[in-house]
């Protein structure tokens, strides 16, 4: 048990060293730079609005991110899926800070803890989630269309929440507002997929 | 018809004539202005009058939006005391230019009275206030706004004067109170007594004693030739132009934000930091990133964070003729998320937004400010001390215990700073003024000194101005 740590650090760090995701992380945080240099105020005395679109590029990407990587963890073996989906989780957080500071100019009235908490829940969630689509979509032989399906869920949670007036799925409302409703669904789904995935890891599925 | 019936239908009948007096009679009674007529975009003075009615509040919503804007409401909420027999409560209120004003008095869980001022009632004309028993002459020689009221109706707060030009009195209907004169010529209003005022001694040793112009802080009593209403309105000092000109000076200013290629290359640094700590791997990699975390989000806080998210900034504008001069305090607030935005004081803003006055209570002003935005809040001008006045010798002069800086006369010299009790030397040539107080400095009269206390400003009028 005390060794299990150690060892799931040693492949979260492999996972981060080598393959695509240190260039899909490299990729991400430069986008957010990007977009912060972009919307961040020229001159003093102008409103700093830099937050709205930091924070709503942010949940875009990050659920695109999660959606895409969850995906592919059923055709990975358990502890590479398991590697995989924390490194995920590294690369969401640390693109906190690039939140925290368009957050600090622009002192909007949503808490700061609000990103904290929901961006691990939320990408978490999403992993799962992408897991899913992932699982239905080789069942269903349709693994060429997986590409579209990732910006389709996006689109397809952003109309739905709002032709239900809810705010459940919609990364770029709850981007900017506390949601519990949010929070308590990808939580949800990010424990589910949890227990699937622990099950599914000892009936001994997955690739290799 | 038997006498004990004739009795007992006269008895029912006197009973019933009874109740309907009762009846008839006002629970409460609101006057908001003298007289009920009020001034739009200025402190006016309520009188609220209750019989045998529990303590409760009257409210009072003005509508102070457009068709372009909607709705912008400002609500006054003063606490009613109560109980039995006749009471009264008089306190000032701002009313702003309104497009509809309700007000209703509820006591006891229930409306006991309410009532609304059409639209066009909001008349921004200052009011004539004549104590005569003869008003019609008056009203013939201005043709303004004129109220006749008794004496005692006069109150003894500056602010209650903020919409008044003119005060006459001749003593056919009573002599108000010093103060209250004093008070109505503080706030700027001229005070006319008339040639053959009929004067208690006090008033006519002291008018006989000066010239036929007094002046008063921002207003001054009068003596002479009775003036007319456009000779009133064309020559009288506009505090309201000059409270917004003070207004437009300073204020609460937004934070000033990073540089963005400061931030730009601080953010690509924390990328290249956060790379390398992955690509150092294994544990000590991992827990390089979360220090790498931690350390960005707390220079994230430090570096950019605004002190507070509300700014608050006080200053004063003060208005001075002789020892005594009008005041107003302004308060700048300025929020960066959209808040409701509170004041221990009652003030008015000075541009349509809307809020909340709760007299008696605190917080006393709130104001409901949308992210990123500022707001001036005015307190009612009030009688005080002045701090800045004229020396023998023709120059301004310190009259508090606080050294005064930026002194100048209008069209005149300028000095660095007037000390209490030191001379002022020789003059020198002013500098030249920023936009907005440049503005300000055009308003006021020539030869008016004016001056700065951190940052309130004195004005001194000179002694030639009259209204």
């Amino acid at each position: 048990m005390t060794a299990r740590w150690p060892r799931l650090a040693s492949h979260v760090s492999e996972r981060l060293r080598t393959g695509d995701l240190p260039q899909v992380g490299l990729l991400l945080l430069a986008a957010l730079v990007a977009v912060l240099g972009l919307v961040w105020p020229a001159r003093a005395g102008l409103p700093n609005e830099a937050w709205y679109a930091v924070a709503q590029s942010r949940a875009v990407l990050l659920t695109l991110l999660a959606l895409g990587y969850g995906m592919g963890l059923a055709l990975e073996g358990p502890r590479r899926a398991a590697a995989t989906a924390a490194a995920v989780l590294v690369v969401a957080i640390s693109t906190l800070p690039l939140e925290l500071v368009a957050h600090a100019g622009s002192a909007p009235a949503t808490p700061a803890w609000w990103a904290w908490l929901v961006t691990p829940v939320a990408t978490a969630g999403q992993l799962a989630i992408g897991g899913g689509i992932g699982v239905v979509v080789r069942r269903l032989r349709l693994v060429a269309l997986a590409p579209l399906l990732v910006p389709a869920w996006v689109v397809g949670a952003v109309v739905a929440d709002v032709r239900l007036g809810v705010r459940l799925l919609n990364p770029l409302v709850a981007a900017l507002d506390v949601s519990a409703g949010y929070l308590a669904v990808h939580g949800a789904c990010a424990l589910l997929g949890l227990l699937v995935g622990a099950w599914a890891a000892r009936r001994g599925w997955g690739a290799a | 018809m038997r006498p004990a019936r004739l009795a007992v239908a006269a008895a029912g009948l006197l009973l019933a004539a009874m109740a309907s007096a009762q009846a008839g009679a006002r629970l409460a009674d609101v006057a908001i202005g003298f007289r009920g007529a009020p001034v739009a975009d200025a402190w006016n003075p309520v009188r609220v009058t209750v019989r045998d009615v529990g303590s409760g509040h009257l409210t009072l919503v003005a509508d102070q939006g457009s068709l372009r804007e909607g709705e912008v409401p400002w609500t006054i909420v003063l606490p009613v005391p109560g109980g039995a027999g006749v009471r009264v409560l008089e306190a000032d209120v701002y009313v702003p230019a309104w497009r509809s004003l309700v007000w209703s008095l509820e006591a006891g869980g229930a409306v006991v009275a309410s009532g609304a001022l059409p639209r066009d009632a909001a008349d921004r004309r200052r009011l004539d206030l004549v104590v005569s028993a003869r008003p019609g002459a008056v009203a013939e020689r201005l043709a303004g706004r004129v109220v006749d009221l008794e004496a005692s109706a006069l109150p003894a707060r500056a602010a209650a004067y903020d919409g008044v030009r003119s005060v006459w009195v001749d003593g056919s209907a009573g002599i108000p109170s010093p103060a209250a004169l004093t008070a109505a010529a503080a706030a700027g209003a001229v005070v006319v007594f008339a040639d053959d005022a009929l004067l208690d001694a006090t008033w006519s040793a002291l008018l006989a004693w000066g010239p036929d112009w007094t002046p008063v802080a921002a207003g001054g009593w009068w003596r002479g030739e009775p003036p007319s209403g456009a000779s009133l309105e064309g020559g009288r000092i506009d505090l309201h132009a000059w409270v917004a000109a003070f207004a437009a000076v300073g204020g609460a200013t937004p934070p000033a934000a990073l540089p963005a290629p400061a931030l730009v290359l601080a953010s690509s640094a924390y990328v290249l930091l956060v790379l390398l700590a992955w690509r150092a791997g294994g544990l000590p990699g991992l827990l390089t990133w979360l220090v790498l975390l931690g350390g960005a989000s707390l220079l994230a806080v430090l570096a950019v964070r605004p002190p507070s998210a509300t700014l608050f900034e006080a200053r004063a504008l003060q208005v001075a003729a002789g020892e005594l001069a009008w005041r107003t305090q302004l308060h700048d607030v300025f929020t960066l998320p959209a808040a409701e935005v509170s004041l221990p004081r009652v003030a008015r803003t000075a541009a349509a937004v809307a809020g909340s006055q709760r007299l008696g209570a605190l917080p006393a002003t709130t104001l409901a400010l949308p992210r990123w935005r500022g707001a001036t809040l005015l307190e009612p001008p009030r009688a005080t001390e002045a701090l800045l006045g004229w020396g023998a010798d023709g120059n301004p002069l310190a009259l508090g215990t606080a050294t005064l800086t930026h002194v100048r006369i209008v069209g005149g010299g300028a000095w660095d700073a007037v000390a209490p009790g030191q001379p002022l030397g020789e003059p020198r040539d002013p500098r030249p003024l920023d936009g907005a107080a440049a503005a300000f400095e055009a308003l006021l009269p020539v030869g008016s000194a004016w001056a700065r206390a951190g940052s309130d400003w004195h004005v001194a009028l000179p002694a030639g101005v009259r209204w």
